[in-house]
Formats: C-alpha cells, structure tokens, sequence
C-alpha cells in the first residue's frame, strides 16, 4: 500500500555484553501506516527503547543489529552510512529523546538551539530559520516572545514543548517520543498530551508514542504494541486490545493499572518478575508468570499471528 | 468514630533560604520556602490515609515532619494524644518503634552490604528489643507477613540479589518487625513496574487488617490512592485543600484543585473521555505563594474574594472536608 510509512521487518538487535548477549530486540515486525498513532508499551528493561534507538539506528558501539529491515517511507535505512542517515533523520523521522526536556542546553536561548538544528539539516538562512523557530513555538503552544528565552526561565512542560518543536523542525514524516511525560505531574502531562493529539490532527504526522503507562496510550493511540522481554506480545487496534486483550500478558497488565473510574477494588498483579533478556526463558518468554502456560509454552516460542482482523498475539492459547 | 492515632495541628515546616552573606546582611527579611504551611489532619486508627499532591507541594515534608524526621516551625503533632511536636530526641526514642517510615527509593534506601536479615532485625539489635533467639523469630514472621516466602531462603540474600519489588517489601518488614501502630509510606511504589506495584501495596492492605496499622500513603497518584486508601488528603502548596473518604474524593470533588487532577488523569480505555486540562499553568513556588487562595491564580472559577481571603477547610458535608470559597 502507498500509504505505508513504516516497515520493520524480523529485526534482531543484541547488546553484545561480558554476560553475552541482550537480546533486547528479538525478531519484531510491524508497520505503520500514514497518520497512524502508535503506542509501544512496556515494562522498565522490556526493550522499548532499544526498539525505538534501532528503528532510529542511534545505537551504542556495542549493538549489533542481527537481521531484519527498517523500511521508512520505502527506503532501506538498516545499512546506510551514518553521513546517509543524517539526511533521513529529522525531515523523515525525528526523535524526542527520554528526558529531552533535561537535556536543553542552559547557556544557549531555546530559539538558538532550534535554529541549530534547523540549519543543519536544511539549506536555509539564519534569519529564515529564526522565523521559523518562532512559528514552531507558536505550534507547540509557547508565545513566540519566548524564543529568546534560556531552558532555566520555563517551566517543565514547556521545556517538554520545546523538546517537541525541535523534533518538528524539518517536517519530519514520523515522530517517535520516548516517554515524553514521565517526569511531569499529571496536569501538565495532559497538556502535553492534548498538544501532541491537536499536532497530529493538525500536522496529519504519524507519531510513535513508547510508555510504560497504559492509560496514556489508551487515551491518545489508535494502534498498540504490547512489549514484552525483546519481543511484541500483542499489536492491534487501541480499542480492540484494550476491550478483548488476548494475550495473558495484557490481561495481567490492564488489571494491574488502577483505573480512577472504576469501582474501589483490590488491585492484581502480575507474580513473579520480568526476565533477564540475556538469558530470557525458553518457549514462551511469558511463561513464568503465566496463570495458564501448558507444556507447550515451555518448549516451543509463540509467534506473532493474526487472530482477528487487524489484532496480533503471541500465544499458544490461540 | 474509630479512634484518631496522630493528628496535627497548625503544623508548618519552613526551611530558610540559603543567601550570600551580603544579601543576609543589608535585606529587611529571612526567606522561607513554605513546604508545610498551617496543616490540620488527623489519622484514624486502622486506616490508610492518602495524602496526594503535585510535586513539590510539600507533601513529603509533612510525611517526614509528622514522623520528627524533620523538626516542626510551629504547630502540634498528637501521637495518641502525647504531643510529640518540640520532644527532644532522647525522649523521642521510645516513639521511634511505634512510628516508622518508608521511603520511596528501596535501592537507596536498605544498606547494600547488609544482609537481608541484617537489615529486617537492625531496629530490634540498636533498641535492645529482643533476645538473639526472638530476633529471628520476629524476622521470620515480619518477612512472612511481607510474603516474603519462605522466609528464611531470604535470610542471607544481599538487597542487589531480589528484585525491586521484593526490596521494598523488605524495606516494609523492616518497619514491621518493630511492631509499629502508625507507619508513613513515602510513594512506596512509584519506582515500581505497575504489574509489581500491587503486591506491595496488598501487603499494606494486609497489615492493617492483621495488626491494626494505620498508614499515611504519601503519593501522587490519585488513580491508585483512590483503590487502597480509606480516606484522601489532597495537597496543594503547603495546605490540605480537601479531604474525604476516597469513594467521595474521586467521583464528587468539590475543591477546583481536586476536580482539576481527576480530568487529567488517563483512563486505560480507549472509550473513555479523554484528559482535559482545568486548571492553568504550573504550581507556583512555595517561596512567594499566592495571596488569598493559593490556587487561585490557576483556578477556572476565581472571584475577588479568593484573590484576598485565604478559605479555611470547612466541614461541608459529613465527612468531607474542603478549603474553598465557593461552598
């Protein structure tokens, strides 16, 4: 289909360590079409991010991409060199890293460090790319007075909506947030969710939102990953993962989160803890904590299949 | 009514800001961030008091102040009825048993060269509080009552050997094995995977039901507050805003400030209303807070009188607590 933006296909990335190797991205497809809103949820270790720095090939020395294909916009990026790459980051996909919103620089104004990007990627002058710094602020909801402002004299959120115009700057396709709310309270948080639901709708961009909360995802994806030690437990439609989770995984998880709407109950878990991804479990890597692993969950790996239109899972149960 | 275990009074815990030594010489007045600034809040026998805010509202200050981690400005704190506000730390040992405290971070806060059954019987060694053979005794049955199963596997285990879930509640037997009437628990979870995050907090649940303890659950957030709390405290710059029973918080808030937390919370359903944003900008410093109501800078139904006069908690209707002018 013309309209498919993203194609990751059987990707392999291990982190080559003394202990041998993390197995932090093993054996992921998915694709994404134009406009679409992806979540990627997982717990802290599962590899969400790792999947994200590959798809991104900003990757550590020590990372080996085993196998597969990074598709985005149908260009092959799984073997570019790096002066290639740099062309394809920020005007098709760009990154609002983990905690970007930390890493501002204090001793430069935000405009200047937008423009910087901007002038980098882009044949453009500088007082061009100052204008243009102003309407991405604008964009993100910060009065464009503000570009000659320093990181110190922002609040939280909008350094976070600093963060977020710079990974705009060059119209990227597709943009992917690394838990862009994790360190902000909740009220801000719904701001900065708010903003990125209107610069979708807006922007008609394609975003890839990794979390560990479900809820956020629940309010803002169409589309979900369920992530589990290196591997996607489930991928599917938000609403019919969320009503019909299949996957013993997402039912654990969905009833571990407490739900401020429902009734006062006591809240479940899920028992045991998840695994090291340098020797992950055999069969199923879920199988430990499974309340209804068989003999087959032990022995063989589930793949990934298509149970109902357009909704995924990895489990022998199905 | 069940009996109240501690309660405060007016309770304020100022901490003065550092200046250079020139400003300190010719400036007309000290500067205080006001963490705790007038609290009244009493917590009842048997029960798991919430108290939620944003961070930097104080609400770990007040935690910590109730405790005598941190000495009071001003005000009382009752503890059972003895006012332990302005004891002197040697007579505040023998209260120390009786009132614990949990900390946020189980990777800081149990001594990693410690064993674990160090760490559990630490309290019962420094407060001569038991016979070498009852120490292992009361170990065994605080790690038991954390299901920490089978107890004594645990025993010679270093913190780095268990997982992050399991280190908390060695944290909380640690607490336990003093057998205390009243402990703090600092965002116990927060630095738990949410699948985890239950099994800490069923513990809780189940150590008020078999010992009677009750708890003041520091945390900031409503969403899993409202399914282990009795009762809610919710916080805002320095002061206690509203306080209701957890049902009656969530699902009738009356301060704009409460009402304004629960649209921003996510739902995990994609069918339900989305997050919507009732209240504008950031929390304020706690060094220069707002005049009047201190929310009213940010609050959708402010009116003139908010802007000078201050609104006391008021009973508004039996049980529910709120600090605000419109009721």
């Amino acid at each position: 289909m013309s309209t498919r933006i993203l194609d990751v296909e059987n990707l392999r990335m291990y982190y080559k360590t003394k202990e041998g190797y993390v197995k932090a991205v093993d054996n992921v497809s998915f694709k994404i079409e134009k406009g679409d809103f992806l979540g990627i949820a997982g717990e802290s270790a599962s590899g969400k991010t790792s999947l994200a720095m590959t798809i991104l090939k900003l990757l550590p020395p020590n990372a080996e991409i085993k196998s597969g294909r990074i598709l985005i916009d149908g260009i092959d990026i799984t073997n570019m060199k790096e002066s290639e790459l740099r062309d394809i980051r920020w005007t098709k996909i760009s990154l609002v890293p983990q905690g970007s919103m930390n890493a501002l620089n204090p001793v430069f104004t935000i405009g200047g460090q937008i423009v910087e990007g901007i002038v980098e990627h882009k044949i453009m002058s500088k007082k061009d790319a100052w204008k243009r710094a102003e309407e991405l602020l604008e964009l993100v909801g910060i009065d464009k007075a503000r570009v000659k402002s320093y990181p110190h004299e922002l609040s939280g959120g909008m350094k976070q909506r600093v963060a977020i115009a710079m990974a705009l700057s060059n119209n990227p396709d597709v943009v992917l947030l690394d838990e862009p709310t994790t360190a902000l309270d909740v009220i801000v948080q719904a701001n900065i969710m708010n903003l990125l639901r209107d610069l979708q709708a807006k922007l008609k961009m394609t975003m890839i939102l990794i979390t560990h909360d479900l809820s956020i995802i629940a309010d803002l994806c169409n589309k979900v990953i369920i992530y589990y030690a290196g591997k996607i437990a489930e991928m599917g439609d938000s609403l019919s993962v969320y009503t019909k989770p299949l996957h013993p995984y997402t039912q654990g998880l969905l009833a571990s989160f407490p739900n401020i709407r429902a009734k006062r109950q006591k809240l479940s878990y899920i028992p045991g803890t998840p695994p090291n991804l340098v020797n992950p479990p055999k069969g199923c890597r879920f199988h430990p904590r499974c309340p209804f692993a068989f003999e087959r969950c032990r022995i063989e790996e589930p793949q990934l299949r298509e149970i109902e239109p357009g909704h995924f899972v990895a489990c022998h149960l199905y | 009514m069940s009996e109240t275990i501690v309660s405060c009074k007016g309770l304020k815990k100022y901490f003065p800001l550092r200046r250079g030594f020139l400003s300190t010489l010719f400036s007309r007045e000290n500067l205080y961030v006001r963490a705790v600034d007038g609290v009244d809040l009493e917590v009842r026998k048997n029960e798991i008091m919430g108290l939620i805010g944003e961070s930097g509202c104080g609400k770990t200050t007040l935690g910590k102040t109730i405790v005598r981690l941190l000495d009071p400005t001003e005000g009382s704190i009752l503890f059972k009825g003895e006012d332990i506000s302005k004891l002197p730390q040697n007579k505040l040992i023998k209260y120390r048993t009786k009132i614990q405290f949990i900390f946020q971070d189980p990777y800081e806060s149990v001594n990693p060269r410690y064993t674990i059954f160090d760490i559990v019987s630490e309290g019962l060694r420094i407060n001569k509080l038991a016979s070498k053979e009852d120490i292992e005794n009361r170990v065994y049955t605080a790690l038991k009552d954390v299901r920490l199963e089978p107890p004594e596997s645990f025993y010679d285990l270093y913190p780095h050997e268990v997982s992050g879930g399991q280190r908390q509640r060695v944290a909380i037997a640690r607490a336990l094995v003093l057998n205390p009437e009243f402990i703090v628990a600092d965002e116990p979870v927060s630095m738990l995977d949410v699948s985890i995050r239950a099994e800490v907090l069923n513990v809780m649940l189940d150590l008020k039901d078999k010992y009677g303890i009750s708890f003041l659950f520091i945390s900031h957030d409503l969403a899993t507050a409202k399914h282990i709390c009795d009762r809610i405290a919710v916080m805002y710059l320095g002061k206690i805003v509203e306080i209701a029973s957890s049902e009656e918080l969530v699902d009738k808030p009356l301060h704009p400030y409460t009402q304004a937390l629960i649209a921003a919370i996510p739902v995990p359903d994609p069918r339900a209303p989305k997050v919507t944003v009732k209240a504008k900008g950031e929390i304020p410093s706690a060094i220069n807070p707002p005049k009047g109501c201190r929310f009213h800078p940010r609050c959708p139904f402010a009116f003139e009188r908010c802007r000078i006069e201050e609104p006391q908690l008021r009973e508004i209707e039996p049980g529910h607590f709120v600090a605000c002018h419109l009721y």
